[in-house]
């Protein structure tokens, strides 16, 4: 091989280098704020031994508490979830997560129903970005993409985020290989509190019904998870805004019938629960705080023992270790919060600046 | 070395020119970086339905603030962290409406105008009870019927009626905004 071909190679590999530490740079990290940006790709560091794996938006990944699950009941779970998840971006990444692992149970939330098209670039992106290079990313992308963006933008996304360069801090270069995890299992935890004052009733529409290319995902999904031998269970989350009509509630309860599946409207169950929406939830009503997720989790715990009959599996050595660090973890995160709340009177460091910057 | 300096300068034109373009109202806010229209680009549409109320014109997809000012104290007040956007929505209900913002970098812009009940009316005196034929009277024939929906459509707004045996049931406006759930 001569000198100039070997300059050659060396030259393009040392511009795919660059190219590839420049991404790293540019891309969002999620750590200061925008927390759920990191939800996806955090999946990929786990044992992939669960029992119960949740997908859908933020009500799964604000109210349900995987460390609960474990500590009340012994399930081992772990929740795919990000924000505004779109139900055939549910289905993709469930697709992805069968290639690692058989879960006995599949929980999806509901509430995505009320999209029936792509909604906005940013909340794809957070979805998106984080998932590992495969078919089912590759389909992701092509059932999410809005009109005006390109799928070389996802595969190479150094083309999207250059305009960042102004944006570029200190987080961006400290966070390029390593970033910490900020979840519990895929549960984003916050501790504060901020009462449901007002529930907002639906603004009356033309047509409830949910969309063909809605309905077409959930069968997918119906049908992948049956082909797999899974239970699926539909859930709606006791989250009380977006508004949850009372027809799409009819649809969901049909559709579980139509196809022998199980949906519990959790909206019907907050008494039982225990729920107290003047202190169980963060931000009005919207998301669940730590105390109402852990209510909401132990309820669900107790149903999914019962029907599903999920076996506690404390008593297995490898999994009691993995989750004993997880609830330190998670623990040490409460006393965190706790004290972030005491000293400044907001979470600080976990994403509740815009709120009380409004309250002020 | 001349080579290597060559096939960067070639690969970072590639990587600054070909962006791809995002959501024209501009996603200001999110982690994802903007290269969008700055919030003044959006503030005042050229045209569009805008609903009046006590002399106060609401027009949509406006800063919220000053308008919330006029109107006063609202009748009850309701926020949530927002579903589309980074920061929160909100609600302020009045007598006979609610109005709806959405945040928009350090702004709130108004996402919608719900009328409520029917001692407030359209510009063109259009209240619920209304018949369709009232609406096609005062608005025209120009509608795109969705269901029992009749949506008029103006600049990036949108006015739609529902009608249920022949009554209007619902009047509602709305900012078209990629994101917004309208």
């Amino acid at each position: 091989m001569n000198k100039k071909v070997i300059i050659n190679i060396a030259a393009v590999l040392l511009a795919l280098l660059v190219l590839a530490l420049l991404q790293r740079v540019f891309m969002p990290k999620y750590i200061s704020s925008i927390h759920e940006g990191n939800l996806i790709e955090e999946y990929y560091d786990e044992v992939k031994k669960h029992d119960v794996i949740f997908i859908g938006d933020c009500e799964v990944f604000s109210n349900v508490s995987p460390i609960t699950l474990w500590n009340q009941y012994g399930i081992p779970s772990y929740i795919r979830g990000s924000a505004q998840q779109l139900v055939w971006q549910s289905y993709y990444l469930l697709e992805e997560v069968l290639t690692y692992e058989t879960p006995k149970v599949v929980v999806f939330n509901v509430l995505a129903m009320k999209y029936n098209e792509p909604q906005k670039e940013a909340y794809n992106r957070l979805s998106l970005d984080g998932m590992k290079l495969s078919m089912s990313k590759l389909r992701a992308i092509d059932a999410s993409m809005l009109q005006e963006e390109a799928l070389i933008t996802y595969l190479f996304p150094l083309l999207r985020y250059h305009s960042r360069w102004k944006e570029l801090t200190g987080e961006d270069v400290k966070y390029m290989f390593h970033k910490d995890t900020l979840s519990h299992n895929g549960f984003l935890m916050r501790v504060d509190t901020k009462p449901v004052t007002v529930v907002p009733t639906g603004k009356k529409l033309a047509d409830y019904r949910f969309g063909e290319n809605s309905y077409d995902y959930l069968d997918r999904m119906t049908k992948l998870c049956k082909d797999k031998g899974i239970e699926l269970l539909l859930i709606k989350s006791p989250s009380v805004y977006p508004y949850w009509y009372e027809e799409w509630d009819e649809q969901m309860v049909q559709y579980a019938k139509e196809n022998e599946l199980t949906y519990i409207n959790f909206l019907d169950y907050t008494q039982e629960m225990g729920i107290d929406y003047n202190a169980d939830t963060y931000d009005g009503g919207l998301h669940m705080n730590l105390a109402g997720a852990e209510k909401f989790t132990k309820y669900l715990g107790q149903l999914l023992t019962e029907k599903f009959q999920l076996q506690d599996r404390r008593g297995e050595q490898e999994l009691a270790t993995i989750w004993q660090e997880k609830s330190e973890f998670y623990y040490s995160m409460k006393e965190d919060q706790d004290r972030e709340l005491k000293e400044y009177g907001y979470l600080k460091s976990y994403g509740a600046i815009a709120q009380s910057i409004e309250e002020e | 070395m001349r080579k290597i300096v060559m096939i960067l300068a070639i690969t970072l034109f590639f990587a600054g020119c070909s962006g791809a373009k995002t959501s024209e109202e501009g996603d200001k806010e999110t982690a994802i970086g903007a290269e969008n229209e700055t919030t003044e680009d959006v503030a005042t549409p050229s045209e569009g339905y805008s609903f009046e109320y006590n002399d106060v014109t609401i027009p949509m997809n406006v800063d919220a603030a000053p308008i919330v000012e006029v109107l006063g104290e609202p009748v009850e007040y309701f926020e949530a962290a927002s579903c589309a956007f980074q920061g929160l929505d909100k609600i302020y209900y009045y007598n006979g409406f609610e109005l709806g913002t959405y945040p928009n970098a350090e702004k709130d812009f108004v996402s919608y105008v719900n009328l409520l009940d029917d001692s407030v009316t359209t510009e063109k005196g259009i209240y619920l009870g209304s018949t369709l034929d009232d609406i096609i009277a005062a608005y025209g024939d120009d509608y795109t019927a969705e269901g029992t929906s009749y949506v008029y459509r103006l600049g990036e707004t949108k006015l739609t009626f529902i009608v249920e045996e022949d009554a209007v049931t619902a009047i509602t406006y709305f900012a078209i905004v990629e994101g917004l759930n309208n």
